[in-house]
């Protein structure tokens, strides 16, 4: 071993004994950012600047990965950021959504589309010369193909695609010639474009599925970590180590993409950190280039450092509370109870969790979605106002409250802990006599219990997309068998909406809401879907067993010499869904 | 009783110790009201979904057949699936164990040093400022959670000072060719001291840290026992003979005082392995603790039990080599 290695060893022992005694001093000292890590040798000016495009062809993300990142296989991968984005920059798709506005998008794989007059039929033209990794060509055949697998394999994102294609008619997914696609839908069904946008759309070679085992379980766990040969787009899924890092290389066959513009960067690592602190350290040393999962308070403090760029988006997801009414004599089940809930609660104060760094929300349709509502946020059925709060609950018979629970997850999400929300709540409804106790579980008790609306009082959960239409949300909170209905009502939606609990009052706005989101989804015109939805929000707002908080915001940091992580005008970007277009990044070796 | 028949009964005890830890944390972690099926299929899933999954899983036998078949797979190597990574268990394990095993040895190398010579000093500097100041650095060590002095460590060490970054290499440093995932020891086995330097010295952070946890126990046993031992007359017949005070104090003392050292030093082993969770998750430092831990919030039941067996496992083989070690530091210890 070299003497500098046995003098730095001898160093640290010494500095970790006394670290306690200095911890003060240091602490007190402003940070200076930006010094280089170890490692880093001294050259001649032209070594040096080679050095430079060298580092510069590598990116460098700390980050975490959701819970449900379980696999980068389009059949199976059924993630939100970053993932989406990193198996965007691996899987072609046929169509891209335009980063600065929804429902917009642009070619890819498919250079031009049509829809029938009835929403039903979609025709895809192909693109002549797009070559897989494995240099076969990429063709409405090997389309036809992954949009089966992904339908037959029956995993996690395949309802996708099957809640508006029918799996037994084959005429559903068709190559009517080799760069001709033909999709025939069961009904109109707009988000259709939205979702074949998103990696599960990706389009893999199917020679090299058929050599890892086709459709079938073999294959979804080789290009869970792995892309092999079978992707076309700008990077090449090296590996995945779970727990440790997530690798991506150049593909060398890259076409191009349709502005025919190769990717900077030879390799992406993405390390994978849990500890924000870690990802904030090693930013400000330089020895990673992205931060991706900082704290609200973390980004506050490095938001004057010149030697960073700050990027601030709001989430696609909402923090909300269910009242359960499933059992018959729940109190939620009476309007006056509910309103008297959702009048008892301070958005405003309740959001000060994030720090501020969260939007507020009155309905599921969150900012810059069809359907957003910004007036309901001072909506008289939903606004804090704990007098009227506490003369409803009079009203309806409770003069004295009740007592009843709040169900959570034991964990943070985004930044927020359930167990802070769920306390701000109770202290809420406890200031108009409503006495709620707090039950905490681990995640996948406290998920299981909620599904299966095994839970007597309040639920508090967040929702995030499943792509980016308003439909999903929609039809997740106002149709008859949305799932968030269902933990409000019990599994059936007949508990909700019987004989006994018929009334406007009672569960009968959801037949409405219900009937709104079917005309939603049977016009493409926004405007109208936009006035339906908005409809939707106002009868839920009234009558509804929810209660909207915030949606949380996104807080990435990167040293200032990344580049082209942004559309034009940042302030445009409208989805975190899709992550960064790795593609367009790069590094300013001037800036290094 | 010969030693080595002494070693093959205690392999021997082995065996029902592991059957009731697997049926314990079997028990345990299948008693929790959580579907890993509806995890891995998401909010979609229908009924008929989580049905064939768990099918496939066999999670809808009677626990006993579950536990009879993981019983009988586990003890031909066969930890199955996790349901997380997809991956055979035991390749997971080959992985991740490897980082907590570097770990716990570097912090227990750490401890036994510095414990023991921190303890032998204190005894014989009884009541001086030295034995104040040594008592006061282990007492706080063990006083302060061991998350704050991963980032007060970090902070300094690695923020301030950008002597050595967390993880277990630099991040320009590639991994060495996997042989037993130990990196010090692969590095040195394809003869690749650019890693081994890197790693050993990514090491030495995260083992004193985990280190501090630990090493008041053993600062204060070796301490009292050698004030115990400087006090017998076997240690005055040597200091009466004239021997040098060194000899006296490291050959006559501390080799009759390090018994009850020995086995604190084993049981804080076992603890290193099961508790270095919050170290690694500071130190980005992917071993087993950070795996049990996905394991648990996934409900990957058979990542738990595998994970679980596997730590005690190598606790009670710590625990017989502890043993074993009273007869080579104590001679007039026999088994038997």
């Amino acid at each position: 071993m070299s003497k500098s290695a046995t003098n730095k060893i001898a160093a640290i022992a010494i500095i970790c004994l006394v670290v306690g005694a200095g911890a003060g001093y240091f602490f007190g000292i402003s940070s200076a950012p930006g010094a280089p890590g170890p490692g880093v040798t001294t050259a001649t000016e032209g070594g040096a600047l080679q050095a430079k495009i060298t580092e510069s062809k590598t990116l460098r993300v700390g980050t975490t990965l959701s819970t449900f990142a379980l696999s980068f296989d389009p059949a199976m991968n059924y993630a939100q950021d970053p993932e989406q984005g990193i198996a965007r920059a691996v899987y072609d798709t046929l169509i891209q959504m335009n980063g600065n506005s929804y429902g917009v998008y642009y070619p890819n794989l498919a250079t031009d589309y049509e829809v029938s007059s009835d929403g039903l039929q979609y025709t895809f033209h192909m693109r002549q010369g797009v070559k897989f990794v494995s240099g076969n060509p990429v063709t409405a055949k090997a389309a036809e193909y992954s949009y089966w697998r992904l339908m037959k394999l029956n995993l996690a994102p395949a309802w996708l695609f099957t809640q508006c294609l029918n799996v037994n008619d084959t005429n559903s997914v068709k190559a009517l010639d080799d760069y001709t696609l033909q999709f025939n839908l069961e009904k109109p069904f707009p988000p259709f474009l939205a979702i074949l946008s998103q990696m599960n759309g990706g389009v893999m070679d199917p020679a090299d599925v058929e050599a890892h085992g086709g459709v079938s379980q073999a294959s979804v766990e080789y290009y869970s970590e792995h892309s092999g040969q079978a992707n076309s787009g700008p990077y090449i899924l090296d590996h995945w180590t779970r727990d440790v890092e997530l690798v991506l290389k150049k593909n060398p066959n890259y076409w191009g993409g349709p502005d025919q513009k190769q990717p900077w960067f030879d390799t992406i690592i993405f390390k994978i950190m849990k500890e924000p602190a870690d990802q904030n350290m090693l930013l400000q040393r330089g020895d990673i280039d992205i931060a991706y999962n900082l704290t609200p308070d973390m980004w506050k403090e490095l938001m004057n450092n010149p030697q960073m760029t700050m990027d601030q988006i709001r989430k696609d997801m909402y923090f909300y509370m269910v009242m359960n009414v499933a059992k018959p004599d729940s109190p939620f089940r009476n309007l006056k109870v509910r309103q008297a809930v959702k009048q008892a609660l301070n958005r405003n104060e309740l959001i000060k969790l994030a720090h501020g760094y969260a939007a507020p929300v009155a309905s599921p349709m969150v900012s810059n979605y069809l359907g957003w509502d910004p007036s309901l946020l001072t909506s008289p059925y939903s606004s804090y106002n704990p007098d009227n709060s506490k003369k409803l609950l009079q009203e309806a018979g409770y003069p004295n409250g009740f007592k009843t629970s709040i169900l959570i997850s034991d964990v943070t999400d985004t930044g927020i802990l359930y167990r802070d929300l769920a306390a701000l709540v109770k202290q809420e409804l406890a200031a108009v006599g409503i006495d709620a106790e707090i039950n905490a579980y681990a995640a996948a008790t406290a998920t299981k219990m909620f599904r299966a609306a095994q839970f007597d009082g309040l639920a508090i959960f967040s929702w995030g997309v499943d792509y980016t239409d308003s439909q999903n949300t929609a039809d997740i909170n106002w149709k008859l068998n949305g799932v968030i209905v269902h933990r409000s009502s019990g599994t059936t939606p007949d508990d909700f909406t019987g004989a006994n609990y018929a009334s406007m009052d009672g569960g009968q706005f959801i037949h409405e809401t219900d009937k709104l989101c079917d005309q939603a989804v049977a016009t493409t015109d926004a405007a109208t879907r936009d006035a339906l939805y908005k409809q939707a929000g106002k009868l839920d707002d009234q009558y509804g067993a929810i209660y909207y908080f915030f949606q949380p915001f996104g807080y990435y940091v990167s040293r200032s010499y990344v580049r082209g992580q942004y559309p034009p005008n940042p302030g445009d970007r409208l989805s975190a869904l899709y992550g960064y277009e790795l593609k367009n990044m790069w590094k300013d070796i001037d800036m290094m | 009783m010969r030693l080595i028949e002494y070693i093959a009964t205690r392999l021997l005890f082995l065996i029902p110790t592991l059957l009731g830890l697997i049926l314990l944390t079997f028990v345990i972690s299948h008693m929790v009201p959580a579907q890993p099926a509806y995890l891995y299929l998401g909010e979609h899933a229908t009924p008929e979904m989580v049905a064939d999954l768990n099918h496939k899983w066999g999670f809808d036998q009677p626990l006993y057949i579950q536990f009879y078949k993981y019983v009988f797979a586990f003890f031909q190597g066969d930890f199955g699936i996790s349901t997380y990574t997809g991956h055979p268990i035991i390749e997971d394990l080959e992985l991740y164990f490897p980082a907590t095993i570097e770990l716990a040895t570097g912090a227990m190398i750490l401890s036994m040093i510095l414990g023991v010579l921190f303890g032998v000093i204190s005894a014989v500097k009884r009541n001086s400022l030295i034995d104040y100041f040594v008592r006061t650095v282990s007492l706080i060590g063990a006083s302060m959670p061991v998350y704050w002095i991963a980032l007060l460590a970090m902070a300094v060490v690695y923020l301030r000072l950008g002597i050595v970054s967390p993880g277990r290499l630099s991040m320009d440093v590639a991994a060495p060719t996997h042989i037993t995932g130990l990196y010090l020891v692969d590095s040195l086995l394809t003869g690749n001291f650019v890693v081994f330097q890197d790693a050993l010295l990514h090491l030495v952070m995260p083992s004193f840290v985990l280190c501090s946890w630990i090493i008041a126990p053993i600062v204060r046993q070796t301490r009292s026992d050698m004030l115990d031992s400087l006090g017998q007359e076997y240690t005055l017949a040597a200091k009466a003979k004239g021997l040098p005070q060194r000899t006296v104090v490291w050959k006559h003392a501390l080799r009759n005082a390090l018994i009850p050292s020995v086995t604190i030093i084993g049981i804080s082993f076992g603890t290193l392995l099961a508790g270095a969770v919050i170290t690694e998750t500071i130190f980005y430092w992917p071993g087993i603790g950070s795996y049990m831990l996905h394991s648990t919030l996934t409900v990957d039941f058979g990542a738990i039990v595998g994970g679980t067996a596997i730590i005690g496992i190598v606790y009670t083989l710590i625990n017989l080599v502890v043993d074993v070690l009273y007869g080579i530091i104590d001679p007039r210890i026999r088994v038997g």
